[in-house]
């Protein structure tokens, strides 16, 4: 697909001609790193044995970090294959023989894996990874979220769970307002969809593991993504309005907006912004188009959209206009 | 606002009862849940508060929540909850797995947005798609002569119900490394909607009305998922069907209005009708492969392979529904037979080229092919006059839009020290377009990210990136020349064929220069005591842009902290300032026999549009305000704040417009009694205030505007106080 890429497009190939020495280091390094590619696992006596048990007896119910509740979930009944022999907790906190036998003022020293500051979060992804990589997570490598660091536990708890999927929050719209700020005050403007109401979440549009959209967008645009609510505006139509076929954001700020129906600016000025055609869609709107001093059909019920009603697109055959 | 904190007590519910009570019988093994039971009052009846919560009627209203999960030591497990059962907006959710093997899910759940209920209108009813006047019906050629408005006219309530239901099942345990998924999801939309309908064939001489309109939606989606995972690849194959019906093809509307100069006589009252079409039933269908490749510790692949087909073959309407005006050119075809394929292949590769030192690059490709036939279709101006000819500018043609994008994006990561991050990236995007003005555009964006922790307490980030669009030449005629007839555009003189000012540049095709900025501070002192600050910037140019939008501008900041004194009490508040400035300028000429004038700079004008927002949130949790007693203390203002500013050369004038915006606060109180282990009390009450200022509709009628009748819905001011009392059971 890339060489098609280069194909049809040549300011691409350009670019990569400019660049053909970082290429060629990273093809190389690829390759090599293929070909001699080994497998880094612990050995086996790294492992503690008796694991959950052994595990439990400081982890149980009474003790200082209890985490035997996991047992009940999916996670404390399927040993997975980062760990030989089927193991459980060391499954996702690597082997912790050194765990249980060295102590340093008191306190046992830290598991191989722990899911906190002290672990880099790319080792900590790589333990769940080497069981969730498919369906919704394809894209995790190379997404937002891992770019910028966020492990999987940031939002994820096995063992203290708050909310469906395991997740630190009860709902997912408050765990992902935590980190998105302005999103949180964007949800509470006077157009925006029902996400501080709790009839939406955030997971209804973005996939946080991943896609292949910038936006982390559940579908492969933001029209697709539009569509799974708004189908009726997916068309084709007889008439389109090309910036509408292209990208609803064009128009829309889904987050919310200050202006109805989510617009980015309020009509007939946005409209404006792509329509300069003789008279009325060129005139000089202001003041003098509302009352008390004049009553402008540009300007006042829904404006542009009294008469050019059909903005998604018409498929009328006197719909050119989008009036029909 | 109702529905919302209540989902935070019922996962709190859910979890204290659940654990308490296993804790209590030391034991996993019998069904666990609660039963939620709440009646309340609403004040007053007001639209907008219950826009999204179906909360809009004052007076008493119960709600029940419940949830059953199955004992958690079984290997099978289930769940059934419920959720705002009696109110509008009701869900019910059923899952049934077994761990490894399989898992089904059903949900069903009911939805409302309520739009207004202020409005009214001059037909005899809001439901059906054939709208007709009361008998005796006064028409005129503008509202001011129409006496029907002055008198009883029936009210609207626009508001859309959505029911869905889905169900989906997955197998996890399919031999050799395979799982397959099945999803369905069945959605109806139903209501009514206002839009509005015009009569009329020129821009001079339109003549409107809000219409009612029902809206009877049917969609279905059926995803098929195939998926195979080893200890080096995953590779997922799906399908993909979505459907959407329209039961209602158009809406149809009696002119109020009696015929005026331009039209012909039978389009206006009482023979003259106008009809829109309505959305057309349309599919979807897409296929993908998409997987994962593990190729060593170091080297990772990812990509996914999609193809789409849309589909719209709906039976074209007449070209008018009024059966006096003259047809001369018949359809050039039956329907539409709309087609668009979508490609789309995206490939990751990720390579760590050192233990400090990451590499990622994607490349993306996706080409939106429009395959609907073109014609020439001479179309009818609002149901008003006869047919014209193929050398008039009735006649046009229609232009199937698509495009071609490709995309390579490259990040370098690199961790220095223990905790410092940094990535540079480069974006690189190319958008080939066949029908518009600008053939191609390219976009290059340089970005650069820090972060770090200083000491152990405080992390901060910083993002900066600039980015230069720049497309081939602009041909602002283009959409204007290929629409119209050769005959036509031969009939007009060299220096009028155009339809938009040449020196227009559209905003989402014109070159741009965008620079944006972010930085984000995290103290985290302890467990305890967090505070966090946002800072973002973010400036648009256009710098070939004579007229259409000039820049733009978005600075904001947001601030939240928080603090938890374990057993006693916690406190949070969020805050942040939102400012978008915009200035667009253009040029008011009028038509082609006046050329110079859209060339006269003294008929420039230039607007100025800054929208302002505050947000501020707080909230005060107290554990044991009296015995075994929780209080929740709550406050919300949403604050905005529009204002335009209007410039003009000499041949031109303006006047001010107030200041537009909107405010809204809330206050919230919610206690929660624990009577026993079991049993709760819980009091939630409310007070929302919310006033807004829009000139579109503030103060106007029915008969504010001489050509168009209008809805005359108000624009919302209320204040609503509700409580809330329920008892609350867990087992």
């Amino acid at each position: 697909m890339f060489v098609c890429a280069l194909a049809i497009n040549p300011s691409v190939g350009v670019a990569v001609r400019r660049y053909r020495l970082l290429c060629v280091w990273v093809l190389c390094s690829t390759l090599s790193n293929i070909a001699v590619s080994k497998e880094n696992a612990a050995p086996a006596e790294a492992y503690a044995t008796g694991d959950p048990q052994v595990c439990l007896s400081c982890h149980g119910p009474n003790g200082p970090s209890p985490a035997h509740s996991i047992l009940t979930t999916p996670h404390g009944r399927a040993a997975s294959g980062n760990a030989p022999n089927e193991q459980l907790c060391q499954s996702c906190h690597g082997p912790s023989q050194e765990h249980l036998a060295r102590y340093s003022n008191g306190k046992p020293a830290p598991t191989a894996i722990g899911f906190n500051n002290r672990t880099p979060v790319a080792l900590q992804n790589a333990q769940c990874l080497a069981c969730h990589r498919k369906d919704n997570n394809t894209h995790w490598q190379g997404s937002a979220h891992e770019r910028a660091g966020v492990a999987c536990s940031s939002c994820h708890s096995l063992h203290n769970p708050q909310g469906k999927s395991l997740l630190t929050s009860p709902t997912e719209t408050e765990l992902c307002l935590g980190c998105h700020r302005e999103t949180r005050a964007q949800i509470h403007k006077t157009s925006a969809h029902p996400i501080a109401e709790g009839q939406m979440g955030c997971k209804e549009c973005h996939n946080p593991h991943g896609s292949s959209t910038d936006a982390l967008l559940l579908e492969n645009s933001v029209n697709d993504t539009c569509y799974r609510c708004h189908g009726e505006k997916r068309g084709p139509f007889l008439w389109e309005h090309a910036p509408v076929r292209e990208s609803c954001a064009n128009c829309h700020t889904p987050h919310g907006s200050v202006h109805q129906a989510m617009l980015r600016s309020r009509g007939p000025f946005l409209c404006q912004q792509c329509h300069l055609a003789p008279y009325h869609p060129s005139t000089n709107y202001s003041g003098a188009g509302t009352p008390p001093s004049g009553a402008s059909h540009s300007m006042l019920a829904r404006n542009c959209m009294n008469c050019h009603t059909q903005v998604h697109g018409s498929n009328h055959p006197s719909g050119i206009r989008l009036t029909r | 606002m109702i529905t919302r904190p209540r989902i935070k007590t019922l996962y709190s519910i859910a979890i204290c009862a659940s654990s308490a009570l296993a804790i209590a019988d030391d034991s996993n093994s019998d069904v666990t849940g609660f039963v939620y039971v709440g009646s309340g009052y609403i004040t007053d009846s007001q639209f907008k508060f219950g826009e999204y919560n179906a909360l809009e009627e004052q007076g008493a209203y119960q709600v029940l929540d419940f949830r059953l999960t199955s004992p958690s030591v079984k290997q099978t497990q289930w769940s059934v909850t419920g959720e705002n059962i009696g109110l509008s907006v009701p869900r019910l959710e059923a899952t049934l797995s077994h761990a490894g093997n399989y898992g089904v899910y059903a949900e069903y759940s009911e939805f409302t947005h309520n739009r207004s209920n202020t409005g009214h209108t001059v037909f005899t009813s809001t439901d059906t798609s054939s709208l007709e006047l009361p008998s005796g019906w006064v028409a005129a050629n503008t509202t001011a002569g129409m006496s029907g408005l002055s008198g009883p006219l029936l009210s609207v309530k626009e508001s859309l119900e959505r029911k869905r239901l889905t169900l989906a099942y997955d197998w996890l345990s399919a031999p050799n490394n395979w799982s397959f998924d099945i999803a369905y999801m069945h959605e109806t939309k139903e209501g009514n909607r206002v839009r509005y309908g015009v009569i009329g064939n020129t821009g001079g001489n339109p003549r409107a009305a809000a219409l009612p309109t029902p809206v009877d939606f049917v969609f279905d989606e059926l995803r098929l998922q195939a998926s195979y995972q080893d200890s080096a690849y995953s590779a997922t194959l799906g399908y993909q069907f979505s459907q959407f019906e329209n039961d209602e093809r158009q809406q149809v509307w009696r002119n109020p209005f009696s015929a005026i100069n331009g039209w012909d006589a039978s389009a206006g009252y009482p023979s003259g009708q106008g009809a829109i079409a309505l959305e057309p039933d349309n599919q979807y269908q897409q296929i993908y492969l998409a997987g994962t490749a593990r190729l060593s510790p170091k080297t990772r692949l990812n990509g996914r392979l999609d193809y789409g087909l849309m589909q719209q073959d709906e039976t074209f309407l007449p070209y008018t529904i009024n059966p006096s005006l003259n047809i001369s050119s018949p359809l050039p075809r039956d329907s539409l037979e709309g087609e668009i394929a979508i490609t789309r292949a995206s490939l990751g590769f990720h390579h760590t080229l050192s233990q400090r030192l990451a590499l990622d690059i994607n490349a993306r490709y996706e080409n939106r092919e429009n395959k609907t036939p073109t014609d020439l279709f001479i179309y009818i101006g609002g149901d008003s006059q006869n047919q014209n000819n193929a050398a008039s500018n009735r006649a046009r043609y229609n232009i199937p839009f698509d495009f071609r994008e490709q995309e390579l994006d490259t990040n370098l990561r690199y961790r220095a020290g223990t905790s410092t991050n940094i990535r540079a990236s480069y974006q690189y995007r190319n958008t080939t377009r066949d029908a518009s003005e600008v053939r191609s555009l390219q976009q290059q964006t340089a970005g650069l990210a820090v972060s770090d922790w200083l000491g152990e307490q405080v992390q901060w980030r910083l993002e900066i990136s600039h980015e230069r669009r720049h497309g081939s030449r602009y041909q602002g005629e283009k959409y204007f020349l290929a629409s119209h007839t050769p005959a036509y555009i031969n009939s007009l003189p060299a220096d009028e064929r155009f339809e938009n000012l040449p020196a227009l540049r559209r905003y989402y095709l014109a070159d741009r220069h965008r620079n944006q900025g972010m930085v984000r501070v995290d103290w985290l002192p302890d467990d305890q005591f967090q505070v966090g600050l946002s800072l973002n910037r973010a400036v648009d140019d256009y710098p070939d842009t004579d007229f259409g939008l000039q820049s733009s501008r978005l600075r904001s900041a947001y601030l939240d902290m928080s603090y938890t004194q374990p057993e006693r009490f916690t406190w949070s508040v969020y805050a942040g300032h939102e400012v978008l400035q915009s200035r667009q300028t253009g040029r008011s000429f009028r038509g082609f026999a006046l050329v110079p004038e859209s060339q006269n700079p003294e008929r420039n004008w230039r607007h100025n549009n800054e929208d302002a927002v505050k947000t501020l949130g707080a909230e005060l949790e107290v554990n044991e305000i009296a015995p075994r007693t929780n209080m929740t203390l709550g406050y919300l203002l949403s604050h905005s704040k529009s204002l335009l500013e209007f410039g003009e050369g000499a041949l031109l004038s303006s006047e001010p417009l107030p200041d537009q915006g909107d405010k809204m606060m809330r206050l919230s109180l919610e206690l929660n009694h624990q009577y026993s282990a079991r049993i709760g009390i819980n009091l939630n009450l409310g007070y929302e205030k919310y006033n807004a200022r829009n000139y579109s509709t503030d103060g106007v009628t029915q008969s504010s505007l001489s050509s168009t009748i209008a809805l005359g819905n108000e624009t919302p001011n209320y204040s609503v106080h509700w409580f809330l009392l329920s008892l609350s059971y867990g087992f």
